[in-house]
């Protein structure tokens, strides 16, 4: 029983810091795409 | 007569399952086209791995030398290409070369916006993760079997290799088969998270264009984004990017038409025969098998809730509301997905098109998987040390 709830809360870490990172990851992508076409917009005008 | 007729007596009731097994996927293929360049091979590998002393696969011979009984190892040519391409994941990773050379990128360049689709689209692959451990696997099988939820072959291979994986063979069916079964999994679930209304709002779409400078850009941040937060996708990302990198320079058209086409035709060609080694009967029919199966299919339905909530959820801050259909989209089965909710955007309301939207959030699901796949091997190995 002990077993399981250990691997019951290391799979919810999973759960939880696997969805954090792919959100942050792929903000971070956002972010960087939005930047970088700004930054072109201005140095073409 | 036993030199003729001996080896039929070798003939398991296993063995005549995994022949009705390799019929299904060749007949899947052929008269189904779902996705036969991969289940018609694995269909006709399953066959050659289970007809009892297969040559095709490493056996061990007896044979008597001088009047002493020698045992010696034939190595199989499907065993030979399994060493070459499986195990060290190069197959997986050169057909990724090829697929990132066919994605246009464009219509998410246009509205970044739809990489956060991607990205909760995922969700499937981490609730799966969490049953799988729940149910007895081990944590290393649990991710193997999760990443069925990318809805993408190379990922799983890739990610059901790193951790050795007995149940290869079942997690590659299983993702190869459910990736051809999008449009019947995914419409009946949208359906239940949603309303009518819902279904029927209309997203207008703005042509922009994007720079030449921006789509080569692009996929040398990714790789350089998604490779600092996970080190074991620089593989994955680095080679679907790479691909993508060869289209989009515009100096390279013979090598990225060699990639889409010769180098993709080839991997896969390798990819389907030689991943059957791991469908030999008494590898792949036992009940985790089965819970291998619906585990697959649970995680590909937590995908598309996951996507269609989470569109849900931004539709409470947003003026301009997104249909929430486009969130099921965030899967990796491109083009599948995309065309599903462009056709069921369209039976609610013939005037409404969904595609580009749709597209959009479809590929960004390729790199929110292939980063997904990153995460979890990273994960579970720091949790587990």
């Amino acid at each position: 029983m002990s077993i399981q709830l250990d691997q019951l809360s290391v799979s919810l870490r999973v759960m939880g810091l696997g969805m954090l990172g792919i959100f942050i990851v792929m903000s971070i992508v956002y972010l960087a795409t939005l930047s970088i076409s700004k930054i072109l917009k201005e140095n073409k005008k | 007569m036993d030199a003729l007729f001996g080896n039929l007596l070798n003939i398991t009731t296993q063995q005549v399952i995994m022949w009705a097994v390799g019929g299904i996927l060749i007949y899947l293929a052929i008269k189904r086209e779902m996705e036969p360049t991969l289940l018609l091979p694995m269909g006709f590998g399953a066959i050659l791995v289970n007809l009892p002393m297969s040559g095709a696969i490493t056996q061990n011979i007896e044979r008597i030398v001088d009047g002493i009984r020698h045992v010696e190892e034939e190595i199989g040519v499907l065993n030979v290409l399994s060493r070459a391409g499986i195990d060290n994941e190069l197959f997986p990773l050169l057909l990724f070369i090829g697929i990132g050379a066919m994605i246009d990128f464009g219509p998410l360049l246009s509205n970044p916006r739809m990489l956060f689709f991607g990205a909760a689209a995922q969700f499937g692959i981490f609730f799966t993760f969490s049953l799988a451990s729940l149910l007895g696997f081990s944590l290393q099988d649990a991710a193997s079997i999760s990443i069925i939820g990318a809805a993408d072959g190379p990922t799983s291979i890739f990610v059901a290799n790193y951790f050795n994986s007995q149940y290869l063979g079942a997690i590659i069916v299983a993702a190869y088969s459910y990736m051809a079964l999008v449009p019947i999994i995914q419409p009946p679930v949208i359906r239940m998270v949603t309303t009518k209304a819902e279904r029927r709002i209309r997203m207008k779409y703005e042509q922009r264009s994007v720079g030449k400078t921006v789509r080569i850009l692009f996929p040398i941040l990714v790789t350089m984004i998604a490779g600092l937060f996970a080190p074991r996708s620089v593989a994955l990302v680095g080679f679907l990017m790479f691909g993508n990198l060869i289209r989009e320079c515009g100096v390279l058209d013979s090598l990225s038409q060699t990639a889409q086409n010769q180098l993709a035709n080839l991997v896969t060609l390798l990819l389907g025969i030689t991943v059957a080694v791991n469908m030999q009967a008494e590898k792949f029919l036992n009940p985790q098998t089965l819970m291998i199966l619906a585990l697959g299919l649970i995680a590909f339905v937590f995908d598309t809730i996951g996507g269609v909530l989470f569109a849900k959820l931004m539709n409470l801050f947003l003026k301009n509301k997104v249909n929430p259909m486009i969130g099921a989209t965030g899967i990796s089965a491109f083009p599948m997905s995309a065309r599903v909710i462009h056709k069921m955007g369209l039976a609610e309301d013939p005037t409404n098109h969904l595609l580009m939207h749709a597209v959009g959030a479809n590929v960004s699901g390729q790199i929110a998987s292939v980063i997904a796949g990153g995460l979890v091997i990273k994960l579970v190995e720091e949790l587990i040390k």
